[in-house]
């Protein structure tokens, strides 16, 4: 079992020859099981600190450990591992690729990592049946709505059954009925083996929540 | 080692911007075909020259001291030049000819390479259809003259009767030959002196005459091709240019291509796929774009050959180094696209649409 640890983070970057830090001495710390919600306006950094958990962005300063990873501290290489193995990703308008089927881009990160195609079709059909998509496995992302979209981009971040899940704003783009049907799948994720970390304004997303991290507030903590 | 997600993300996306691909296939396979073409046509010089030079049946020409060769420059000789020449030692045979541009006026006016031989000598190539002129007045044609046999043609103020045809025996780039006894040449370029511009001669001879130069076959095809060497300059350079073309089209449509899967490459780099892998898929893009191209331009440029009135040879080599420089023209063409796949961020991935 997992626990993400988030210590002193800081992100700092230029904007206009002016330094801008979105995250300012950030610690978290979420056990296993843990269902964290990122919270507070737009530019108040949810999106950077996912980027940072995910390994996509450095920090200026402190660490993330996920486990036994640092993963402020991995190089280029290592970062692509820990991205491929450890972390599943939802984005928030979806990120599907469009000449690719639902059942092809729930494979895609299998692939990536070496994984034979015929299992990787094994596992995206039990992935797409899980989120009640399988009879819609051989439409392009332009033949499904947004919910089934959004349903979609949980099984690819599911595939590898990553023991860290990021999701900005995974309701973002739907309408009420679709955002149900996305919570549902959300809430079943939830397990000990497994952290999972959600940036989001939807009110509805709040009873999802174990923790919440409050971006808006600057001395914010967990 | 590539991943199979390069094979299937390059074929989906091959199927997805089908149209695109399809206009860029066509672009490229024109200039691919213009550029075969062209090699066609500056290879056909090199055929043509060495097909015509062999028709005449000389080992060597021998020419005046002083002149470039036998077909560039008119340099009279005394026709009786060619007993001595064939009494050199290691000659076989040796016979005179006139040979000169000319023009047949009859319409429709034809320039021609006229050349002048002995009746039954060397010189002119064996006749497939007809005979060989044997008396004042008649002559062998190049088919490209198009002239049939029987036809009347007048040339220098004298009248020929066409009596046989010869194919692919030309100069200069299509240019056809016209052959004529020594004797019409003579009154037509020397005013019937007893003169000739070079002797063709079989064997080698071991010395000759002071004030004579022999030159053997490749000096002569030199010569020959000499008059050309600016055309074929200017044909090697449209061709380094037109290949430049073909890539930027490679180039220009793999680009675009990144351009607009810039968000899909961050996705693929989010969840862990290495950017070799990504490049790869351009790569093999740009090889599926160049191969495709270049064995249409091969068909293209065959169905195109015909309506070219000079020679167009495409030789086996050609076949061979086509696709081996369209796969290079689209590897290079891929990279700038596959830098725009290296630089993307895959935190560009976060954020709306």
């Amino acid at each position: 079992m997992a626990d993400l640890r988030v210590r002193g983070l800081v992100v700092e970057y230029a904007m206009g020859g002016q330094p801008v830090r979105p995250i300012d001495g950030l610690d978290v710390h979420a056990p296993g099981g843990a269902l964290v919600l990122l919270l507070g306006p737009s530019g108040s950094g949810k999106t950077t600190l996912l980027s940072c958990l995910a390994g996509l962005l450095s920090p200026t300063k402190g660490e993330i450990t996920f486990g036994d990873i640092e993963v402020s501290n991995l190089g280029p290489k290592d970062r692509t591992g820990y991205r491929r193995n450890t972390v599943g990703i939802v984005f928030q308008a979806f990120n599907l690729v469009p000449s690719l089927t639902a059942a092809e881009n729930v494979m895609a990160p299998l692939l990536a990592a070496g994984v034979k195609k015929a299992e990787a079709s094994t596992r995206a059909a039990t992935l797409l049946e899980r989120v009640d998509l399988d009879a819609r496995a051989g439409h392009r992302p332009g033949e499904l709505s947004g919910g089934q979209q959004q349903r979609v981009a949980i099984a690819r971040a599911l595939v590898h059954d990553p023991p860290l899940l990021l999701a900005d704003e995974p309701t973002a783009h739907l309408d009420h009925t679709q955002v149900d049907g996305v919570l549902a799948i959300l809430a079943g994720l939830i397990s000990s083996e497994r952290v999972i970390v959600i940036a989001t304004h939807d009110d509805r997303v709040l009873g999802l929540g174990t923790q919440v991290v409050d971006l808006g507030h600057r001395d914010g903590d967990s | 080692m590539v991943s199979s997600l390069v094979w299937l993300a390059s074929r989906r996306d091959l199927g997805w911007r089908r149209r695109r691909f399809v206009i860029a296939v066509g672009a490229i396979t024109l200039v691919l075909a213009l550029t075969l073409l062209l090699s066609g046509f500056r290879d056909g010089i090199d055929v043509e020259t060495a097909r015509t030079v062999k028709a005449m049946g000389g080992d060597v020409f021998v020419v005046r001291e002083g002149v470039s060769g036998p077909f560039t420059t008119v340099s009279q000789l005394d026709d009786d030049v060619a007993e001595v020449v064939a009494a050199a030692p290691g000659v076989r045979r040796a016979d005179p000819i006139v040979g000169v541009r000319h023009a047949i006026e009859s319409a429709p006016v034809t320039d021609v390479y006229l050349i002048g031989t002995r009746p039954g000598g060397l010189g002119i190539p064996a006749v497939r259809h007809g005979r060989a002129p044997q008396a004042s007045g008649e002559t062998v044609l190049d088919s490209r003259a198009g002239r049939k046999i029987g036809d009347r043609v007048r040339l220098g103020g004298r009248d020929f009767t066409v009596v046989g045809l010869v194919d692919g025996v030309s100069v200069w780039a299509g240019l056809p030959t016209m052959f004529v006894t020594i004797a019409d040449a003579q009154a037509l370029v020397f005013g019937g002196a007893p003169a000739a511009t070079a002797v063709v001669a079989t064997g080698r001879p071991g010395s000759l005459p002071q004030g004579l130069r022999a030159l053997d076959v490749s000096q002569a095809k030199a010569d020959l091709k000499r008059p050309l060497a600016n055309a074929i300059t200017t044909i090697d350079l449209l061709r380094f240019f037109l290949w430049i073309v073909a890539a930027a089209i490679v180039g220009s449509v793999l680009y675009v291509s990144a351009l607009e899967r810039s968000r899909d490459f961050a996705v693929f780099k989010a969840f862990g796929t290495a950017s070799a892998d990504l490049v790869g898929t351009l790569v093999v893009q740009a090889f599926v774009l160049s191969a495709v191209s270049a064995g249409l331009a091969v068909v293209v440029s065959r169905l195109l050959s015909g309506l070219f009135p000079s020679v167009i040879s495409f030789p086996a080599r050609t076949l061979v180094v086509l696709p081996l420089v369209a796969l290079a023209v689209g590897l290079v063409g891929s990279l700038a696209g596959a830098r725009r796949a290296i630089v993307v961020d895959p935190a560009s991935a976060f954020g709306g649409p």
